[in-house]
């Protein structure tokens, strides 16, 4: 897919925005469906993010330095019973995409409505 | 990997897992073993996490992994298209089937968005306007009757089929609109099943109909030609007015 260098994709965009809202919540690394989780109460969506729409863009980010990632470490997952987890850190960089989608967000919302009021 | 083989979507895990290991076949063994276990990692966590939301309710647990999982195959394509390196396929080529597999990803997405509900309506709308759409381009000899008399039909039932389950799903929030879907659909299953189901209904009906006008004393056996159908006479007739 192609586009302007620099922009985020919406999932690409939901995942940071996620990554970030668990960060202020305590959370400062986050595995796939945590993440999945956050998005769909973001979107009011009915359903998580698929697999395949979801590891697609967390390696898009990850490859542009935008997250970074680790493997849990096994002996805590044998502990807790379950497979381990791929946690992932939202970057600076991937902080600076963030606000810089919000900032370009606002910008086009302030140009279709020259008044500068929000709409209730 | 802790094994979920007593949940009640363990099947719906395996297919999914089954799927990944299908599309991450031939890939180098870092980049396979990665995505096999993040997405299992998932699975594990989903599975759980809808088996304390639906508890007892395993078909919805399952359906959802499975729908979850269904709507990420063009993404995965996509994904596994990138890291081919398929030196035989030109890159424009490559480049239409990426173009073709976005848009399918967006399209799941908007699904996804939706739900279950969302899912199988669309389903049932597309059934029916495959249904459709070969019924009126279906080649027809002079006197206007399908040249292909099977491919006519089943593309009748697919029509049927299709508007019976979009109304079945709309009914509750358009009463009207999916009371007619379903009444439409089921009579074009009628006008399908006219020789197997209809006719034998039709016989029943006839024959329920002439017991009541049998007398209720229990006079003896109505009047019944030699055809097996009612006779013509009046003093077969016994009417239980």
């Amino acid at each position: 897919m192609r586009r302007k260098p620099g922009t985020l994709l919406p999932i690409e965009f939901n995942i940071l925005a996620a990554g970030l809202e668990l960060r202020a919540s305590g959370t400062a690394e986050f595995h796939g469906y945590r993440a999945a989780h956050v998005i769909r109460e973001q979107e009011a969506a009915r359903m998580l993010t698929s697999h395949g729409t979801l590891y697609k863009a967390l390696e898009r980010l990850r490859t542009q330095g935008m997250l970074t990632s680790r493997w849990e470490d096994p002996a805590i997952a044998a502990e807790a019973g379950r497979p381990r987890r791929r946690l992932y850190t939202v970057t600076a960089a991937g902080i600076a995409a963030v606000e810089a989608a919000r900032s370009a967000s606002a910008a086009q919302s302030a140009t279709r409505d020259p008044s500068g009021l929000q709409p209730a | 990997m802790t094994a979920v083989a007593d949940h009640p979507a363990a099947r719906s895990v395996r297919l999914v897992a089954l799927w990944v290991r299908c599309y991450t076949a031939g890939l180098p063994a870092e980049v396979r073993a990665e995505r096999r276990d993040e997405i299992a990692s998932d699975l594990w966590e989903q599975a759980h996490d809808l088996r304390n939301v639906h508890a007892g309710a395993g078909g919805a647990v399952s359906a959802e992994i499975v729908a979850r999982g269904a709507l990420g195959v063009p993404a995965d394509l996509s994904w596994r298209l990138e890291r081919s390196r398929l030196a035989r396929m030109p890159g424009w080529a490559i480049n239409g089937t990426l173009a073709i597999l976005g848009r399918c990803e967006r399209g799941a997405r908007w699904l996804g968005r939706r739900g279950l509900p969302g899912i199988t309506s669309s389903v049932a709308a597309v059934i029916g306007l495959i249904g459709l759409l070969v019924i009126v381009t279906a080649p027809t000899n002079n006197s206007g009757t399908p040249v292909n008399a099977l491919l006519w039909w089943g593309s009748l039932l697919l029509l049927a089929a299709g508007a019976v389950a979009l109304g079945g799903r709309v009914v509750g929030s358009r009463p009207r609109r999916g009371a007619a879907l379903v009444i439409g659909g089921s009579a074009l299953f009628g006008l399908l099943l006219w020789m197997t189901v209809v006719a034998p209904i039709a016989a029943l009906a006839l024959g329920w109909r002439s017991a009541l006008r049998v007398p209720r004393g229990g006079a003896g056996v109505p009047d019944i030609g030699p055809g097996g159908g009612r006779s013509g006479g009046r003093g077969g007739e016994t009417d239980i007015r």
